[in-house]
């Protein structure tokens, strides 16, 4: 009966093919070599199943994951990314390996091959820090920050409409009044932050409940432009963005219970298409998912 | 062929496992400032952020809304009643995230206020302390550069 079943199922095979590979992501030798082992079969269009891999029901797995894995990180499309996005797909692609989020664990263990070595993480973290360059900031760069802070009009009243997020979260302007819980130097964009948490978040930094945090706990993360001088001061240039993090388990418990947000540029323009964009946020995210997906090692004034 | 679903089984069953190798639920705790401090109760607001690569540091300027109004007016004139704290950091590596840097052992907070002078000029008090406790130091040396630095520093943009 229960082998009757089994090949039943064999015949629902949804298709997965190989799409042509427009613009292979180049990279030294040794780099390129991890990387084709341990991630093509689901980050690229040279995905290479194994008879095991075929076998229902493990191929509907095998199937979504390469579906998901392509639409995140395609590596077989990578030419057709800006280098800045590069970049950043590789700093966040060594950091989900160093995490052990990736690759996945049920993937290696039918594919031991694609494991990743403590070896192997120090070529690919070599690599990825010698992608970071931040130069003395530029007369662009400068210019960019000043022409942004002479239209700054702090004070000023806010835009008639609030921005919104495709997801239905609001730019809360009140970030500003919050406290910082901490800063950061991402030497692997060239930019720099400070994390803001609201009264519920400091309370909870106060109480040492943080993981989960409680539901009202809001986080702002703001991101400038370094701006380096030739003695290696550096200071905030041109905003970036505005990301929050909203806690409600109930509210936001489709998106691992946090709402989340992006605004860019000082004109608060909200990220992503549509609602959809959170996938993006959550993915990221989820090296973090015992950490209640909180990047942020929080410090109490 | 009967043992196949099951290893199969065994298989997807293996996989709900997951590596941790995430701290979790952790305080910044070298670089928090002591509570008997009471940092919070002076209500200031983050003006700007700093780092310094060749030191390995990191520092948030905090002011209040005079000290703000101050600098966001770029005169580098002092008025009374003005409020600014520079708390500095050395820098670790984050543990969550290759690629970034943050807090690590607190360093120093300086302190300056300003109140009513003579002849126009405000009266500026500077006060340095240092490590862990921030404890209070005496030493006066390079006092003026410092008052100096933080009245010049230009807000960050946050809209």
């Amino acid at each position: 009966m229960l082998g009757a079943a089994f090949v039943g199922i064999q015949f629902v095979h949804p298709p997965l093919e190989n799409p042509p590979v427009t613009g292979d992501f180049q990279a030294p030798v040794a780099v390129k070599s991890i990387v084709q082992r341990a991630c093509y079969d689901c980050h690229s269009n040279q995905t290479n199943l194994r008879w095991f891999d075929k076998v229902a029901p493990v191929y509907w797995q095998v199937a979504d994951h390469v579906k998901d894995g392509r639409a995140g990180l395609n590596f077989s499309t990578w030419q057709s990314l800006p280098p800045a996005d590069q970049k950043a797909k590789l700093w966040e692609a060594v950091n989900q390996i160093i995490a052990g989020a990736m690759p996945l664990n049920e993937y290696t263990l039918a594919h031991p091959a694609a494991k990743v070595s403590a070896q192997d993480v120090a070529v690919l973290k070599q690599y990825v820090a010698s992608l970071a360059k931040n130069p003395p900031a530029d007369t662009a760069k400068l210019n960019a920050a000043d022409r942004q802070y002479r239209h700054w009009q702090p004070g000023a009243a806010q835009p008639a409409a609030v921005p919104v997020a495709p997801n239905g979260i609001a730019y809360l302007p009140d970030y500003k009044n919050w406290q910082a819980i901490s800063t950061t130097e991402r030497f692997d964009n060239g930019t720099m932050r400070v994390i803001f948490g609201n009264a519920v978040a400091v309370k909870a930094i106060r109480d040492k409940h943080i993981n989960p945090w409680p539901n009202g706990t809001a986080f702002a993360k703001v991101a400038w432009d370094q701006l380096a001088d030739a003695q290696g001061n550096v200071r905030p240039g041109a905003f970036k963005q505005v990301e929050y993090m909203l806690k409600d388990d109930q509210k936001y418990a489709a998106t691992k219970g946090w709402g989340w947000a992006r605004f860019k540029t000082p004109k608060l323009v909200p990220y992503g298409k549509t609602a959809l964009f959170t996938t993006e946020c959550i993915r990221c995210h989820q090296p973090m998912k015992n950490n209640d997906f909180v990047f942020t090692q929080p410090l109490s004034h | 062929m009967q043992t196949k679903p099951i290893a199969l089984g065994a298989l997807l069953a293996l996989s709900a496992c997951s590596q941790n190798k995430v701290p979790a639920g952790q305080l910044n705790k070298a670089a928090s400032l002591p509570t008997t401090f009471n940092f919070s109760m002076l209500g200031l607001r983050v003006l700007t952020t700093f780092i310094n690569r060749r030191q390995a540091t990191t520092a948030t300027l905090y002011g209040n809304d005079r000290a703000r109004q101050a600098a966001l007016g770029g005169t580098g004139a002092a008025q009374p009643g003005e409020v600014l704290a520079l708390l500095t950091w050395r820098q670790q590596a984050d543990p969550n995230w290759f690629g970034a840097r943050i807090p690590g052992a607190l360093q120093s907070l300086e302190l300056l206020r300003t109140g009513p002078g003579s002849m126009g000029r405000p009266a500026v008090s500077y006060q340095y302390f240092t490590g862990k406790d921030l404890t209070q130091r005496a030493d006066t040396l390079g006092q003026q550069a410092r008052i100096a630095y933080l009245l010049a520093q230009r807000p960050a943009v946050l809209p």
